[in-house]
């Protein structure tokens, strides 16, 4: 194949400075690192922030898996997926396991993750108090004096509303008692995922230009209150119609005709190899 | 240093035992601009030197850079001791305190130095039973608050007070004399340029409250004081209901039970006349009237010791100013709690306020009782604003 591009799309100096980000992110778990954050091929938004971690770490032995909204197989992933290969000629997987670094978008994997594996989750607001705070400079204030009201003020809000807490995904975390940090739009079912994570986590904000990090075996806690403790969204009622699975995070597939409702595992590749171990 | 300064001493200390203030600001001035003490006349830099008993603010400003060196010169008319004997005078009335006997929690020198460098209180001080027109006319290098060779605004210059448990004190003075920027500088904020202030429940006000760290002025703001803003924008979050806003700074202080803070949000918001069926809804669908009370709930929500008050009342229309201020008074009178309260308006000065400060061009002129204040005022800038009370 005839290379355009220098290995992984980058050149070597950007890798670096991404890869100097990662780690200090790494060395000051949930904070903010602010990153170059260069233009990429895809737009902004679309996940520029988890595809430049990627390409900054990404060797030749290395196997990669993209995953959005659980899906591997979805138009995004399979795009991204399309660009690394095109520019590193790795090997691309759908299987958990096989994968050691995993970027993704909305859903950390139902099968758990071990320590030679990377999760790369892409970010689109790193922000957590930005709904009470517009501006960059105070919320670096607040971060730094560790005054995180803004953040329980949201959940407070919402339980006043709705009565309950009703942050559908990106609920705000405590990182090793210290920072609180939005852990990218995943549902609330995947951020006991974080706590004590055997894989290294790195999240990546393309448009905001951050990069932050959770290293193995942290600290993580869902902010809660007292009398309204941290609650996933799993109900054990439901059950996957494909596999048969109960307790894992279900897309729900409403049929406008009226008929049942019905649930699917929300993670294609767990629901996919669940089948074929029960096919064998 | 004489032995009558020490006898001084030991009789304000005592009066402290009593009473001792909550708060007290010493000097704090707050400049915006390069910070000229006062361009010499000639459009040169540097402050002007004066070698008179401490009569001219320059003198002072010098001074106030070694502030040590002053004291042991031993200026000549000794305001510790002239202010003290008011105090001798007039030993209940705390505006006899407050013209400058040596503050009670302080036995050091640095104090007592920085008492020696209040120009002409001294002189003033002897009359104690009527209130202190203070002689700290502002160079004339300036114009008003402003030096026309740097360009520096002097928005406030040396403004030295004490608050008394229980007690409301007004600060009056048109708009720009610098009310609101001490008030800001209180609550941090804005950040005064020099000065410092001690508050009897931060380290039993040993510790100036402008020295301590970010997350320290977050625990002094959300536990120990309260502020009313002149725009309600500043004090809420717009957005959020009513009931958070409350929540917000109990939460700031560290309460994570929604129950609790429901309850406790509930209550001040009854207390403040706000319906029930409106609590849950957001200030910004409120009238102005009720977004000032929604503030002044939430300034209470900590049982603060001291209550910031700008301006409250200004922009509302009369009949809902009268709720407001009965609200007021009606919370001085139940919990006893201290106030610091701006205002431009000397009507409700007189209504709510014990003592009054009177300020102009971001410098004290005049203090004392607010009933002194009204019917003998004595500086030509209080009289005329007395004046067109009526």
């Amino acid at each position: 194949m005839k290379q355009h591009y220098n290995f992984a799309y980058f050149d070597e100096g950007s890798k670096r400075e991404i890869r100097r980000a990662l780690l200090k992110g790494i060395c000051i778990p949930g904070y903010q690192v602010p990153f170059a954050s260069r233009e990429m091929p895809i737009a902004r938004g679309w996940g520029t922030g988890g595809l430049q971690i990627t390409l900054s770490l990404i060797g030749r032995n290395d196997v990669l898996k993209v995953i959005d909204q659980g899906d591997d197989e979805s138009v995004n992933a399979v795009n991204i997926k399309r660009l690394v290969t095109g520019v590193t000629n790795v090997k691309t997987t759908d299987a958990t396991e096989e994968a050691n670094l995993i970027q993704s978008r909305h859903r950390i994997p139902e099968k758990p993750l071990r320590e030679d594996q990377i999760m790369i989750l892409q970010v689109p607001l790193p922000e957590p108090l930005r709904w009470v705070e517009p501006s960059e400079a105070v919320t670096k204030r607040l971060h730094a004096e560790k005054d995180y009201t803004g953040a329980y003020l949201i959940l407070f809000e919402e339980i006043m509303r709705y009565g309950r807490v009703s942050t559908g995904a990106d609920h705000p975390v405590m990182v090793e008692d210290r920072y609180v940090m939005a852990p990218s739009p995943i549902p609330r079912f995947d951020n006991p995922k974080l706590h004590s994570s055997r894989a290294l986590i790195l999240l990546g904000a393309g448009r905001e230009k951050k990069i932050y990090a959770v290293p193995p075996y942290t600290k993580v806690v869902s902010l809660a209150f007292e009398d309204h403790p941290f609650e996933t969204e799993v109900d054990d009622s439901k059950v996957c119609e494909l596999c048969g699975a109960v307790g894992v995070f279900m897309d729900e597939l409403v049929d406008p005709a009226g008929g049942p409702t019905k649930y699917r595992c929300n993670d294609t590749s767990h629901c996919l190899d669940r089948r074929n171990r029960e096919a064998v | 240093m004489s032995a009558v300064n020490t006898l001084e001493q030991t009789k304000a200390a005592a009066i402290a035992a009593e009473d001792a203030p909550i708060l007290r600001v010493e000097g704090l001035s707050r400049m915006y601009g390069s910070g000229c003490k006062y361009c010499l006349p000639a459009g040169g830099r540097g402050p002007r030197v004066s070698a008179g008993g401490g009569t001219s603010d320059a003198s002072k400003a010098a001074a106030a850079q070694s502030a040590h060196a002053a004291a042991d010169t031993g200026s000549a008319a000794h305001p510790g001791i002239a202010a003290g004997s008011g105090a001798t005078g007039n030993a209940t009335s705390s505006a006899a305190r407050e013209s400058g006997g040596p503050p009670p929690f302080s036995s050091a020198g640095g104090q007592e130095s920085h008492e020696s460098l209040r120009g002409g209180t001294g002189v003033n001080g002897m009359a104690a039973d009527n209130n202190t027109s203070e002689s700290q006319t502002p160079p004339s290098v300036l114009e008003k608050n402003w030096c026309p060779h740097c360009g520096t605004v002097h928005a406030a210059s040396d403004v030295s007070f004490s608050v008394y448990p229980g007690e409301v004190l007004g600060i009056v003075g048109e708009s720009g004399s610098g009310k609101s920027t001490v008030m800001n500088c209180l609550y941090f904020d804005d950040e005064p340029t020099s000065g410092a202030a001690y508050l009897t429940n931060w380290d039993e006000g040993l510790t100036d409250i402008f020295s301590v760290s970010g997350q320290a002025k977050r625990r002094i703001r959300n536990e120990m004081m309260g502020k009313v803003y002149q725009n309600p924008l500043m004090g809420l979050k717009m957005r959020f209901s009513a009931m958070a806003n409350i929540a917000e700074k109990l939460i700031a202080a560290g309460d994570r039970n929604v129950g609790r803070m429901e309850t406790r949000a509930f209550e001040l918001l009854e207390h403040v006349n706000i319906p029930s069926f409106r609590m849950k809804d957001a200030p910004v669908n409120f009238s102005g009237g009720m977004q000032q009370r929604v503030q002044i709930a939430k300034a209470l929500s900590n049982n603060p010791p001291l209550l910031l008050l700008d301006e409250v009342t200004t922009g509302l229309d009369v009949s809902v100013q009268a709720k407001v201020l009965d609200l007021i008074k009606a919370i001085q009178r139940e919990l006893g709690v201290s106030m610091l309260l701006v205002s431009h308006d000397l009507g409700i000065i007189r209504m709510l306020a014990d003592r009054t400060l009177v300020m102009l061009n971001g410098r004290v002129i005049e203090r004392g009782l607010t009933d002194q204040i009204l019917e003998d005022p004595q500086e030509p800038y209080t009289q005329e604003l007395v004046q067109s009370l009526l």
